[in-house]
């Protein structure tokens, strides 16, 4: 996707390439370039435009800035942001959405205007099938063709609800509704400046404040329901009804009629994961926790749709897993990791043979001493003892662990911005997004080393 | 993984060191301060090829104040463990149980002399025994039961009323005539065999590996053989009455501390291969297991009770050298506490004080489960629980296992100890010391290492 011959590709930055010997002038050169030339930015973004192509001296892997409006970001990790042909990935920024070519890095703006916040996790998705962007705008769903930006409105949302996922074949949208009256004030991300405090009066971590706020919107046991959007006919089916807050409605990449979601709230008090067939039928919990304190969550189907994974821990902040459901025979792998390796996101390989993660601040739930980098896991198979199994081993968790690799050194990134790691379709690169530089921007890490 | 009972290769151990097959060049220290964990160790025995006990054998008199060990030739001494004085209780060869829990007399088995020309591998339970119990203070001796031809036993009740003992088919099958092979063939410096063996593609197999591929064939050999069975023993009658039967390997029988009814045993193979500790009551009702596996290459396994008999703790590993715990299971409730460990402080056996409060551990040398690097240390474990989040907590939070971790203390180092000999912590009812045996200056001693730091 991106070329590969060299850290400046010519005509780009020509004098780049005679003093990328020195490493302060590799580090700092874009910046002097792109403040000579202040006829293209405001002085004010001059001073800390961010690097755009570096070598981490910490990981020896190349990293590039794919973006270059402040504030632009890439999707959640488990939406669908890549085009079928793996050519174009979708960009959200203020000027609403784009979609950048991963070999040219041409950044095209195809919805102008919308608006879609960072920390948004639905709403938006590329296609699986057609060369369209799939989004909600004014309670209906469009679709947006990148390359001659035609677009259609295909279906009204019903009342009060929203996308949350696009179904393989391009035929549905799932979505989730409040029926009762809808939490008053912030839910889950605290409003900026917000201090809590906890019973013993000691100011709660950002992390505490969000497990409370949490907590607080499981309390009230709003009445939800989950419905399908046929995008030909506009028919809306309610497909689940709950008191559970109900969130991260995902389709499988591969079958048109296979969700997951899970129950919202502090994971040590909610089992978390389900699936369930868009007819209402075979409703499953994908992980019972038998431990107090266990938590699961951040759950991603694999590219083939075979595989559901989900951070595990067993307990909270003590023991770090990658599980893997296996949705055909119900089977489970476990990936163990180590505290400092645990991420707040993973994801799988398009071929499903590598992982990744994005790392963690030491408030985060593992509290890791050196957690805060972009990684690539290699999995590892616990092995046999001398050939010996037990009899019902086939029915067992198949236990293994991660052998990591870091990519990207974060240190300089605020964790309160999660960013959210994707393989690019032809498994070269790891897209992120990140604040380490100031304004959010999205960056891609070579899998490669340099 | 100890397959071998201690009472049968203790014995051998300690007779072939009188012979000299080890000699110390010269003698080990008897006091010391450990310059790398800052606590005083002292050396309880005199005689080389001393040792403690199993781990999870009683073998402290009932006031706390003295400590059985057996010495070599199979005999039965206790040290007095305020002024270090030893005493010969019962001369050997005979196979020591533990001490009562009620009297705290030292029970022990003592058999018939082995016929010379007789069978190699013929099991010494078929000469008939004696079991005898000695008052520790007093040093008089009592006959306690006559065992049929054929029998032995392995634990004794709180209340001294009966034993447990497992009860081999008539005929012994495949797998019962390769323990007693094993047994037979244990090497005298470790308490049991030293195993070898190839691997599939013809690799030399570690002491591990090779241990748990003959476990293995020992296993499915049981399985494959008739029932064996689970007896109690009444030692006023000498009734004995069968209560549980099936093809498993049957082992490490314990009868609670405090509860004279309540059994712990064991489906001993490799243990990953089996579902291992089982509980019973000794009128066999209440057949339970005590841990189901739930993941491939999990393990549970050296399972003891706590003091007030409430809890049975194992090693507990999800999975095998990945993820360690210490695992614990209250019977009245079902409850369930896991303490967690980082590798480098798993230990081959654990153990847990007389208040319940905390937990020692032996540690492990790189081939054993763990592969840890930097294991070889007398471990203290101060349990801490995972802190409940700011009040939130799961609704059925009651129901599901409650979970904590190790902060663990080093006591001893243990670098020149060859983990091929286990060295089997126990707390003294003082709760001041730590007793191990080691063989870290050549021939095996009973060691303390002293909790507060020097």
């Amino acid at each position: 996707m991106i070329p590969a011959h060299g850290p400046a590709p010519a005509g780009q930055r020509p004098m780049l390439l005679s003093l990328a010997v020195n490493p302060f002038m590799h580090q700092h050169l874009p910046k002097l370039l792109l403040c000579l030339s202040m006829l293209a930015c405001s002085a004010g973004h001059a001073a800390t435009e961010p690097p755009t192509d570096w070598i981490d001296p910490d990981t020896g892997h190349r990293v590039i800035r794919l973006s270059r409006e402040p504030d632009t970001a890439s999707l959640y990790f488990h939406q669908n942001a890549f085009s079928p042909q793996g050519d174009k990935m979708i960009l959200t920024s203020p000027s609403g959405f784009s979609v950048i070519d991963l070999k040219t890095h041409e950044i095209k703006l195809v919805v102008p205007g919308v608006h879609y916040s960072v920390t948004g996790s639905s709403g938006v998705e590329f296609g699986r099938k057609t060369r369209q962007i799939f989004y909600q705008k004014d309670g209906a769903i469009f679709a947006t063709d990148v390359d001659t930006l035609v677009t259609h409105e295909l279906a009204k949302l019903p009342e009060g609800g929203s996308m949350s996922a696009l179904n393989a074949d391009e035929t549905l949208v799932v979505g989730i509704r409040t029926d009762g009256p809808k939490p008053v004030g912030p839910v889950g991300w605290p409003a900026p400046d917000t201090v809590m405090h906890a019973p013993d009066g000691r100011v709660l971590t950002f992390a505490e404040m969000r497990e409370v706020l949490l907590n607080n919107r499981v309390d009230l046991h709003i009445p939800m329901s989950m419905f399908t959007l046929d995008l030909k006919t506009g028919e809306v089916k309610t497909i689940h009804r709950t008191t559970e807050w109900l969130g991260h409605v995902q389709f499988s990449p591969t079958d048109p009629g296979f969700v997951m979601f899970c129950h919202e709230g502090p994971w040590h008090r909610v089992d978390r994961i389900w699936s369930m067939r868009i007819d209402g039928s075979e409703l499953k919990l994908v992980h019972k926790r038998t431990m107090n304190m266990e938590i699961a969550g951040h759950e991603s189907f694999g590219a083939d749709g075979r595989m559901l994974w989900y951070d595990l821990q067993t307990p909270r902040g003590q023991d770090f897993w990658l599980a893997g459901y296996e949705v055909a025979t119900g089977r489970s792998v476990r990936y163990h990791l180590e505290r400092n390796e645990w991420s707040v996101h993973f994801n799988s390989s398009p071929d499903g043979k590598l992982f990744i993660g994005d790392g963690g601040d030491n408030e985060m739930v593992a509290h890791a001493p050196d957690g805060k980098w972009i990684y690539l896991f290699h999995p590892e198979d616990v092995p046999d003892v001398a050939g010996v199994k037990a009899p019902n081993s086939g029915d067992l968790i198949k236990p293994g662990f991660f052998r990591s690799e870091r990519l990207v050194n974060m240190s300089a990134h605020n964790y309160q911005l999660e960013p959210n790691v994707h393989f690019t379709p032809d498994m070269k690169w790891v897209i992120f997004r990140s604040n380490m530089h100031g304004p959010v921007h999205v960056y891609a890490v070579e899998v490669a080393k340099h | 993984m100890h397959p071998l009972p201690r009472k049968i290769a203790l014995p051998l151990l300690l007779l072939t060191l009188a012979r000299g097959w080890l000699h110390a060049a010269e003698e080990p220290p008897t006091d010391w301060i450990d310059p790398d964990t800052g606590h005083r160790v002292i050396r309880l025995s005199r005689e080389p090829g001393t040792a403690s006990l199993y781990f999870n054998q009683n073998a402290y008199t009932k006031d706390g104040k003295k400590l059985i060990v057996t010495t070599p030739g199979g005999s039965i001494s206790a040290i007095d463990l305020q002024t270090h004085e030893i005493k010969l209780l019962v001369p050997g060869p005979v196979s020591v149980l533990m001490t009562g829990h009620k009297t705290g007399d030292i029970y022990y088995t003592k058999r018939a002399a082995r016929q010379a020309g007789g069978a190699g591998d013929a099991p010494s339970e078929s000469m008939g025994g004696i079991v005898y119990a000695t008052s520790v203070d007093t040093g008089q001796t009592r006959e306690v039961v006559k065992l049929p031809p054929g029998v032995n036993v392995a634990s004794l009740n709180a209340d001294e009323t009966m034993f447990i003992g497992v009860k081999l088919p008539e005929n012994p099958d495949r797998g019962a005539r390769a323990g007693q092979a094993a047994r037979a063939g244990a090497d005298p410096r470790f308490g049991q065999a030293n195993y070898e063996g190839t691997g599939p593609n013809g690799e030399k197999l570690t002491f591990a590996q090779a241990k748990d591929l003959q476990l293995h064939r020992q296993l499915l050999a049981a399985r494959a053989g008739p029932p064996r069975s689970l007896f109690t023993l009444d030692i006023k009658t000498g009734a004995m009455n069968v209560i549980h039967s099936e093809s498993e390997w049957l082992n490490h029988l314990q009868f609670s501390p405090t509860d004279p009814n309540r059994i712990v045993f064991c489906h001993e193979g490799p243990w990953i291969e089996v579902d291992r500790v089982w509980t019973i009551r000794a009128d066999g009702t209440g057949l339970a297991k005590v841990h189901t596996r739930t993941m491939n290459m999990e393990k549970a396994g050296h399972e003891f009770f706590s003091a007030d008999g409430q809890t049975i703790w194992y090693d507990l590993n999800t999975p095998r050298s990945q993820v360690f715990w210490v695992a614990g299971y209250e019977f009245a409730t079902g409850h369930r506490t896991w303490y967690q460990l980082q590798r480098d402080e798993w230990s081959v056996h654990f153990n847990v004080s007389p208040d319940g409060k905390l937990f020692a551990g032996d540690g492990s040398d790189e081939e054993m489960v763990a592969h840890a690097k930097d294991a070889k240390w007398i471990y203290l474990f101060r349990p801490e629980e995972i802190p409940e989040m700011i009040g939130i907590t799961s609704p059925n939070s009651a129901d599901l296992i409650h979970p904590g971790f190790f902060q663990s203390e080093r006591l001893v180092n243990m670098s020149k100890h060859d983990y091929r000999l286990e060295p089997n912590v126990t707390f003294t009812p003082d709760m001041k010391w730590i007793v191990f045996r080691s063989n870290m200056h050549g021939a095996v001693h009973v060691y303390a290492v002293e909790l507060a730091k020097h």
